[in-house]
């Protein structure tokens, strides 16, 4: 890159030729203020604080204008200050900047520029018009009473998480931000990732889970990965007197742009479930509370009395618990199993009868974003791996193309240029497709009599293929509903013959629970032990319960799961644990405590192990 | 009553008079003030109802009715300088949330529905009449010194009057200001 030469403020500063002028100066430490920027965003100069002279050429917006060889800039003027100070009092008397009323105060950049450009009073008559306050979604409020109209909510929507819902609606002083058509947030196509809310500078955008609780610069705060679902997302958990405050995304330099999803920004800030501080027995339907030592030694006379043991675990967990849940349980005789691992198996056996290797599998899922053609199997992903579905749309929305294969609702509606609709999920439509690859017969009148049997629209097939074979980048994402170790492998055949590389989705989170010794559990066991934690999507666990006659069930909150239970265990909240987490890539994340536990022993994996010793250090705490 | 002293008067608008408390929460600075000032009118702390010719006219509060407007400019008239304290002399504060709503509903509401079987809204014989919006003193005023903060902390209060005291036109910048 060429590299270029300005003068900014007496200095001489260098930068790389199609820097902006804010950047270069960035880059050379010196401060400009602004509002409408935001480093994982386009810029488009809308709030002119950034304003800058440049000689020769007057007043121009930092983040705009490139910055060029020769070019002389004063960043902090007099002149510049006034200009600063009588935007800022026209957005003070616009909308209702009152900071006392507002939960944003002190996290506020808005109210920081008013402190900087020394807002004491404002030289023009406020406005007070009332604008609206939407409050009906699930998780977020937006008051348009305190919208700078900086437009970062509308392109994180559009740029990042690629989603689109929101946009400018209305004229002049009319405009505001609106959801779709002007829709509520809650009832539009929002898909309450909260990208917006972490991105808007002022208290606009504010989630329901955090207002009042506190503002994040009067926070703790503790950098983890997000235990949902294999993507692990960099978060920060800002706390408060050991209470969870708010959840961000930090990757903003990654591909991922700092999104989250609900799951991993909102839920945990909702948890309702009672949580589980002590051991309690179920002895005729009452819950009757036990002291540790006393649990740990009915759990331990529990598995050494039982004939047959399935030992089963969440995989939202760090490989440490999951390890000492291993060597525990294993050397009391259990059989081993994680969630989600049986599609791991299903998945390397369609690998092997299948001749092929791990090369098929794409290196980086972040590779997705510049996909020139992606095949996606099972558009729930949109529920299960949000953050995976995003790169998808985005990358549909440039020269890529995105098919989808599904049965019923297509999540990926608006950004699928092809859709293979299957009336039911046995339909062997990959087989079929395979098949036409082999003959090379891939044109829709091909296809035509092929599928005849299917629900599935030839020329949309066609599409779907020609994409696949014409194109270079071209991926096939496999939803977690396929998981059937035969359909797994007509579709890497066809994924292969295509040259495409696969995404397999499955419900794995942390992917160091494979390394773990899993296998098929018994059918119909004298004990079961689930170790939960917060999970909160117990169904797997909840049919290994089911089919054992006694349960143990080590958790951090009651749900359906623990109601099974005929010994439930105290187990810390995920975030009061500790240890690694590898991400779909095989990459290795670090799992943080941004919260003390409430437990009144050192932790989850000395609970599991004083199941074989039969004891445990206690620890003081306050419940 | 010496001469030499700072002559001051101060007056509370639409206001809560937390301004003035933050100003008697300076403690036994008051004392030591007390040498350079004569505080000749003020609400809270001198009898006297007469706003006298100043040195420094302090205010607090917004101008919400039409005896606001006589007294900002009656100190404004009898001062040298214009002292506007808190966020609601400043830029309106808490006051302006009226501004948002029809008055006649106001007072029907407060007056009325809120009151017992008796009450009724007040003419303006018996009350000063209500302005349509409430507003900062700015808007009638000229103003010196502006110090906002709801209210301004009693550091910053005395920070202002020890300014003034100097020969100095205090001027707020950076964590100075609050707005809370």
């Amino acid at each position: 890159m060429t590299e270029i030469t300005l003068e900014v403020n007496g200095r001489e500063i260098t930068a790389d030729d199609g820097d902006t002028i804010l950047e270069a100066c960035e880059n050379a430490g010196i401060e400009i203020p602004t509002l409408c920027h935001h480093s994982t965003l386009s810029d488009v100069g809308a709030c002119r604080m950034c304003s800058v002279e440049i000689e020769g050429s007057g007043f121009e917006t930092a983040c705009t204008t490139p910055a060029q060889d020769g070019l002389v800039v004063k960043t902090d003027t007099e002149e510049l200050r006034e200009h600063r100070r009588r935007i800022l009092e026209l957005i003070c008397a616009e909308e209702n900047h009152y900071c006392m009323y507002c939960d944003m105060d002190g996290d506020c950049e808005l109210q920081d520029l008013f402190k900087e450009y020394d807002l004491d009073h404002v030289r023009i008559p406020f406005s007070y018009r009332s604008f609206p306050v939407d409050a009906v979604s699930d998780h977020l409020i937006i008051d348009h009473n305190r919208c700078i109209l900086c437009g970062r909510c509308i392109r994180v929507c559009e740029e990042v998480v690629s989603n689109d819902t929101l946009d400018f609606g209305g004229r002049g002083q009319d405009t505001k931000v609106v959801a779709d058509l002007n829709q509520p947030i809650g009832e539009s196509t929002c898909i309450s990732c909260g990208a917006c809310q972490q991105v808007c500078p002022t208290g606009t955008i504010l989630s329901k889970h955090s207002v009042y609780k506190g503002n994040t610069r009067e926070c703790e705060s503790q950098e983890t990965t997000c235990l949902n679902c294999s993507i692990g997302c960099e978060t920060e958990v800002f706390t408060r007197s050991n209470n969870l405050v708010q959840i961000q995304g930090t990757e903003t330099e990654g591909a991922s742009g700092g999104q989250l999803c609900e799951k991993g920004r909102y839920r945990p800030l909702m948890e309702d479930r009672e949580r589980v501080l002590s051991p309690s027995s179920n002895g005729d339907g009452q819950r009757e509370e036990l002291e540790l030592e006393e649990a740990l030694g009915r759990a331990r006379d529990m598995l050494k009395n039982a004939g047959s043991i399935n030992a089963f675990a969440s995989s939202r967990l760090p490989t440490e618990l999951l390890q000492g849940f291993e060597r525990t349980l294993k050397d009391m005789g259990a059989t081993l199993d994680v969630v989600g691992a049986a599609e791991d198996r299903a998945e390397n056996a369609a690998l092997e009868q299948s001749g092929l290797d791990e090369s098929l599998f794409a290196d980086s899922v972040a590779d997705l974003l510049s996909s020139d053609s992606v095949l996606a199997y099972d558009s729930t992903m949109v529920e299960t791996h949000p953050v995976l579905s995003a790169y998808l749309r985005k990358a549909s929305k440039g020269p890529g193309s995105l098919s989808v294969v599904d049965c019923g609702e297509n999540c990926f509606d608006r950004y699928s240029t092809s859709y293979l609709e299957l009336s039911s999920p046995e339909e062997e439509l990959t087989a079929t497709l395979v098949e036409a690859v082999e003959k090379g017969a891939t044109e829709a009148a091909d296809l035509d009599e092929k599928l005849s049997g299917l629900s599935v629209n030839a020329e949309e097939a066609a599409n779907a293929i020609g994409e696949l074979l014409e194109e270079d980048e071209t991926y096939v994402v496999i939803g977690q509903e396929v998981a059937n170790s035969e359909d797994l492998k007509s579709i890497f055949k066809l994924a292969s013959l295509t040259d495409s590389k696969v995404v397999n989705l499955t419900s794995v989170s942390n992917r160091g629970a494979l390394q773990l010794d899993h296998g098929e559990l018994e059918e119909s066991p004298e004990l079961a032990y689930l170790l939960a934690s917060d999970d909160q999507e117990l169904e797997q666990m909840i049919s290994v319960a089911e089919s054992a006659d006694q349960v143990i069930v080590q958790a951090a909150r009651m749900s359906e799961l623990t109601a099974l239970a005929d010994l439930v265990l105290p187990s810390p909240a995920w975030f009061e644990m500790e240890g690694t987490f590898q991400d779909l890539e095989g990459g290795s994340k670090v799992v943080q405590a941004p919260l003390e536990s409430k437990l009144s022993f050192p932790s989850a994996l000395d609970l599991i192990e004083g199941l074989a010793s039969g004891t445990i250090t206690q620890t003081q705490k306050a419940g | 009553m010496a001469k030499d002293k700072v002559q001051v008067a101060t007056g509370c608008l639409a206001g809560c008079s937390g301004c003035h408390m933050s100003f008697l929460d300076n403690d036994e600075f008051i004392i030591d003030l007390l040498d350079d000032v004569d505080i000749l009118a003020s609400h809270m702390i001198v009898d006297t109802k007469e706003i006298p010719e100043v040195d420094v006219g302090i205010v607090e509060g917004s101008i919400a009715n039409e005896e606001n407007v006589r007294l900002v400019r009656e100190i404004r008239e009898r001062s040298d300088i214009m002292v506007a304290w808190g966020d609601c002399a400043c830029l309106g504060g808490i006051m302006t949330m009226r501004n948002f709503l029809e008055i006649d509903d106001v007072l029907e509401e407060v007056y009325r529905e809120r009151g017992d079987r008796e009450s009724e809204v007040p003419s303006p014989d018996q009350v000063p009449r209500m302005l349509d919006k409430v507003g900062p003193v700015d808007e009638y005023v000229d103003v010196d010194v502006f110090l906002p903060g709801c209210p301004p902390s009693a550091d910053l209060i005395r920070y202002g009057l020890e300014e003034l005291l100097a020969g100095r036109i205090p001027k707020l910048h950076g964590e100075q200001l609050q707005y809370n």
